[in-house]
């Protein structure tokens, strides 16, 4: 498999910084999802409330061990892609934040609230969206076009 | 006109490139009031016809035409047609259609405007389009009338004319193109913002006055014609001003054939532009105007304050609450100008033409529009409220060139100003030497009074003048070292002007009117997508209300992503969207999270702030 090309010479310091929260972001999923395996097991019909509007199966899926497991791991590798400035990083962590924020505040109206998640994934999307990330993972040269 | 000022006009009059399907092209006031009644509304009264169609006259509107405050004089050129008239030009097109009998008669919109923008966007013109319903607009077929009358008119006459105007001012020349069509389509013929009887549009060509007048020059009409030396453009546009509008005569975007320079007509507004294109005009609806304001506002503070991307081009991005509407002009079309197969023939226009200068009504149709986009406009003195348009007693300050001398007397106001400078320097040399030797002089006065105690109120005196004195001298001394720069700075750039050096053409240009970039992204799906989203949204919420109730939330989300996704994967913009998407859910959060943490967010801020002023005092006692 061809190795993905460096795109930039230097590393800028947001991208350390995100790449530092995305871990510490991953990690405490991966936590989560290992202390979810030992406690309750592998299950994957996890209910975490009773709010009618949003019937969604894959949602009562989401707080099972495996889908922690595999997002935080996905997060962590993300944030070593994001430092060796490989440039689908950025579309992948925008993504996964994006879809973390999503549930989160699904949670949050099911009354099961992660605020701590929501709060990093709030500074992962704002550093993400720098000028000087996004010119680094050359985002808008691409928007451009 | 002496023939001095018409073989002026005529050396740099323009040429004018229309795009297809442009149906009205620049024709003389004369016969545009014959076909035209003459109509007053008074407030609070329906509208009265004074003249009918056939015997108004130029004198007749040049009457002095008293009535109440708030009445509206007006023109009305055309009655729609009834519904055979309608028919009957309808299959006239669809045939000329068919057999192509006119290349210059098919529009056809390439690039829908719906897709180059947002949802937001999208349902603030769907709201734009009912207020149609609401206020007053020009009826539907009155286009196709018009068409139909202007047809006949130019059966009878094939003329295209242009009204001259040329006014001397602080050494400039100016030439002044205007151009009088007898109707704007553009809503109807090109999806744009209005229609409207009668348009006003002008170019101005601003030429330096030769500095001495050669009496072999004066006598010699083309000698004195070609003597003259043409320096700016300026294009009357939709939302440009000033600066803006204007572009120097050497300037690589101004195309020129000879020494006619040439314009892109847009297709049924008739706005000018210097390059052909399709070019997004935005309309700012009134009572949306604090929205946009603090859209701006939001802007200005996500790329300048919190440094997220998007930063110089987001700015110019178009605010969602304005309504985004495409001027074609492509100059695919008929072209008007000297050297074409249709040429223009010069009007006289100055400040003593009567229908000009004593009608302050307007051109075409009053259509009781508070907006004012489908009201015909007043003529090229007026604006719609009866006062003075800038363009006409100020040509100068309407393109920015009130602060710029003609390039031919540059040189001389440099030496002038020069000289002036030069009499002050000498002016505050003297005075600083003579009040540094009363300075002197005093001071030493009092040292000597400073242990004479029943000189004591004397001596004071003498500290307050000299403290007095010391600030006067200082602020001389200023003007002197600032009079010395300036007077360098004005001789060194008057030796770059000897040299032949001249600034960028674009220099002033603070922004710039660009076409719309022709991208592959938009093709037929997501253009229709586009024309079709609004609309299909409003249907899907109603019938998720009816007949899913319970999943109403989610019924609209999945409907909304559905069609976002289904859009901007054909228009290959996901990332863009799911930046967007993640930074709107980062948002909302955000502000869960102030709602839930409010008091410890405080706290924990101002606990913060007490860290830091400590850490930054002891680390100064460390110093």
């Amino acid at each position: 498999m061809r190795r993905s090309k460096r795109i930039h010479p230097t590393l800028p310091r947001s991208v350390v910084i995100v790449a530092v929260i995305q871990i510490v972001q991953g990690a405490g999923l991966l936590s989560a999802g290992i202390y979810q395996a030992i406690a309750h097991g592998w299950g994957l019909q996890q209910h975490l409330g009773n709010w009618r509007f949003i019937p969604l199966p894959l949602f009562e899926s989401l707080s099972s061990a495996i889908v922690l497991i595999g997002l935080g791991s996905l997060m962590i590798l993300m944030s070593i892609a994001l430092l060796k400035l490989v440039h689908w990083a950025w579309l992948f962590s925008m993504s996964l934040q994006g879809l973390g924020l999503l549930f989160g505040l699904i949670s949050y109206m099911r009354h099961r609230p992660n605020y701590i998640g929501m709060a990093l994934g709030i500074l992962i999307v704002f550093y993400l969206n720098l000028d000087e990330v996004q010119n680094a993972f050359h985002i808008q040269e691409k928007d451009n076009q | 006109m002496d023939e001095f000022s018409l073989a002026l006009l005529r050396r740099f009059e323009p040429i004018l490139k229309y795009t297809r399907g442009e149906k009205f092209f620049p024709m003389d006031v004369e016969r545009y009031i014959s076909e035209c009644s003459l109509w007053v509304k008074e407030p609070a009264k329906p509208a009265q016809e004074l003249i009918p169609q056939g015997a108004l006259t130029i004198d007749d509107l040049c009457k002095p035409k008293p009535a109440p405050p708030g009445s509206i004089y007006f023109l009305k050129f055309i009655d729609p047609l009834d519904l055979i008239e309608l028919a009957k030009y309808s299959l006239n097109k669809a045939i000329q259609k068919i057999s192509h009998s006119s290349q210059y008669d098919s529009f056809r919109i390439e690039r829908a405007r719906l897709a180059r923008v947002g949802y937001a966007s999208r349902l603030v013109d769907a709201l734009f389009s009912l207020t149609l319903f609401l206020r007053g607009r020009v009826p539907g077929d009155t286009a196709a009338a018009a068409a139909l009358a202007y047809q006949q008119l130019q059966q009878k006459e094939e003329r295209y004319c242009y009204y001259g105007r040329i006014v001397r001012t602080h050494n400039w020349i100016i030439l002044q193109y205007w151009y009088f069509y007898p109707f704007n389509n553009w809503r109807s013929g090109f999806l744009g913002v209005n229609d409207h009887e009668g348009d006003w549009e002008m170019v101005s060509v601003y030429c330096s006055e030769p500095l001495q007048h050669d009496e072999h020059l004066m006598v010699n009409t083309q000698e004195w014609v070609e003597s003259i030396q043409p320096e700016w453009i300026a294009l009357a546009s939709h939302d440009f001003s000033g600066d803006d509008l204007r572009r120097r005569w050497d300037d690589p975007e101004l195309e020129k054939v000879g020494d006619h320079p040439v314009v892109y007509v847009g297709a049924g507004s008739h706005a000018s532009y210097f390059q052909p294109g399709e070019y997004m005009a935005e309309l700012e609806l009134p009572f949306l105007k604090p929205f946009v304001r603090a859209v701006d506002f939001l802007q200005e503070l996500w790329v300048n304050f919190l440094r997220q991307a998007g930063s110089k081009e987001s700015k110019n991005e178009f605010n969602v609450f304005r309504i985004p509407f495409i001027d074609y002009a492509r100059g695919d079309g008929i072209t008007i100008g000297a050297n074409q197969d249709l040429t223009w023939q010069t009007c006289v226009l100055n400040d003593n033409t009567p229908w000009a200068t004593q009608y302050r009504g307007l051109w075409g149709l009053y259509a009781e529009d508070p907006i004012a986009g489908e009201n015909a406009p007043a003529g090229p003195v007026y604006n719609r409220d009866g006062s003075y348009r800038r363009s006409w007693i100020d040509p100068l300050g309407w393109a920015g060139l009130d602060k710029v001398p003609p390039y031919s007397i540059w040189g001389d106001l440099i030496d002038q100003q020069a000289a002036q400078i030069q009499i002050r320097i000498a002016e505050l040399e003297e005075a600083i030497q003579a009040k540094s030797r009363e300075l002197q002089r005093m001071g030493t006065l009092s040292v000597a009074l400073v242990d004479q105690c029943y000189l004591n109120e004397e001596y004071q005196k003498i500290q307050r003048e000299i403290t007095s004195l010391s600030q006067e001298l200082w602020q001389l001394k200023k003007e002197l070292a600032e009079s010395r720069d300036i007077r360098a700075a004005l001789l060194q750039y008057g030796e770059q002007i000897q040299q032949g050096y001249r600034e960028s053409p674009r220099a002033h240009i603070r922004r710039e009117q660009k076409p719309l970039p022709q991208t592959n992204e938009l093709n037929f799906i997501s253009e229709m997508i586009a024309a079709v989203s609004v609309g299909l949204l409003l249907i899907g919420f109603v019938l998720i209300w009816l007949f899913a109730r319970h999943y109403f939330l989610v019924g609209l989300v999945a409907l909304i992503s559905a069609l976002i996704f289904i859009e901007a994967s054909f228009r290959r913009q996901l990332p863009r969207l799911i930046n967007s998407l993640s930074i709107g859910l980062a948002i909302v959060s955000f502000f869960i999270l102030v709602f839930q943490f409010f008091w410890q967010i405080v706290i924990g801020g101002v606990f913060l702030a007490g860290l830091f002023i400590l850490w930054d005092n002891i680390r100064e006692l460390r110093r």
